[in-house]
């Protein structure tokens, strides 16, 4: 069989397609851990893709309060941000701040999505969208640590690095903590998520159904993919850097992160920043090891 | 001469899927691959959603929908 050259964009493309089938079924696994943790039985670890592929069968409603085309444009941006942040960051070993710019954009059409709605719930959502934005100082911190460490922040020289002086983790394990919390704020049903709190329905998404809820699936699923990936790789790229053991690493790291959001839970908004801050600047001490 | 919505959203998913294709085609540089696909991917699954949306699932629902003209979304 004849397998794509790396760098083409068949080859991309059925990257994009496998990491988007890897990261429904580990967000799968990560609802069934939960379910199994709180004495449910739980769906089937599929059950993430399958809800996604249902969302682009089913009918598309677009309330009247809507102010189109930002309804639908600012989802299709979303999702590609995180196909630029997947295809910059896993497949091309980039620079690692275009994936920290799309990460910022990504919270931008949180805060977009929220309000193109025209609903209370959303409009909520979309408040503690930039809320939570202001908890994302583990992504400034971190970055900025490995900058220090390694002289670089291309992903692909950051490997080296770390394949040449040993994981960064024991170097900057305070940032890869604060790098971890940040991880698990983007986890569904995690103590920070309070954009998709349920006392706001399901925040900034309450609205969106049908077609553009699938297309926002899909590019959650990437978002997660990408960001535990870009966890494991700058921190731990010293040891895992082969594809097996990569994904070897991101199901137990799943299962760590399911056992947070099920037994933990969620927080209130202003806390849920006060808590990442810390992180963030217990993160700092790693100044002290550079 | 209006164009059905079913219509557009068919012309609109071949025009965002097109780029794709022809880039895997004619093996486009890099910077252009990544461009079309950031730019292309969410359009076209978002218009080939809206396509398969509109197919009927069941013969049932074929029946029912030539009842009842078919308003959109």
């Amino acid at each position: 069989m004849i397998y794509p050259a790396a760098g083409s964009m068949l080859y991309m493309l059925l990257e994009l397609i496998t990491a988007f089938l890897f990261g429904g079924l580990l967000l799968g696994l990560h609802r069934k851990i939960i379910a199994r943790i709180q004495g449910r039985p739980g769906p089937p670890i599929v059950q993430h893709l399958i809800h996604t592929f249902k969302f682009y069968i089913k009918e598309l409603t677009i309330p009247e309060t809507s102010s189109m085309p930002l309804y639908v444009a600012i989802v299709l941006a979303l999702s590609a941000v995180w196909v630029l942040a997947f295809l910059v960051g896993p497949v091309l070993l980039g620079p690692f701040s275009i994936i920290i710019m799309c990460y910022a954009v990504h919270k931008v059409s949180e805060h977009g999505i929220g309000l193109a709605s025209g609903s209370p719930y959303t409009k909520m959502g979309s408040t503690r969208a930039v809320l939570s934005a202001t908890a994302e100082m583990p992504l400034i911190v971190a970055p900025a640590l490995v900058f220090f460490k390694t002289h670089t922040l291309v992903l692909s020289d950051i490997i080296n690095y770390q394949i040449l002086h040993g994981s960064l983790f024991m170097d900057l394990p305070l940032a890869a903590i604060a790098t971890f919390i940040l991880l698990l704020s983007k986890t569904p049903f995690n103590p920070f998520g309070i954009v998709w709190g349920k006392d706001i329905v399901s925040g900034y998404k309450t609205e969106h159904f049908g077609v553009i809820r699938g297309v926002m699936m899909f590019g959650e699923i990437l978002g997660f993919f990408v960001l535990l990936w870009c966890f494991l790789t700058i921190f731990f790229g010293g040891i895992f850097n082969t594809p097996l053991t990569i994904m070897l690493t991101m199901i137990g790291v799943t299962i760590i992160l399911g056992f947070i959001c099920a037994l933990t839970p969620m927080i209130a908004p202003y806390h849920s920043v006060m808590i990442q801050w810390i992180f963030a600047l217990l993160a700092l001490i790693n100044v002290l090891f550079i | 001469m209006k164009i059905q919505k079913q219509t557009k959203n068919r012309i609109l998913a071949v025009l965002t899927t097109l780029p794709i294709l022809i880039g895997i085609i004619l093996n486009t540089p890099l910077v252009i691959s990544v461009a079309i696909l950031t730019f292309f991917v969410p359009p076209s699954t978002y218009y080939l959603g809206l396509v398969l949306m509109a197919l009927p699932k069941s013969k049932k629902e074929e029946d029912e929908r030539e009842k009842i003209t078919f308003t959109g979304y």
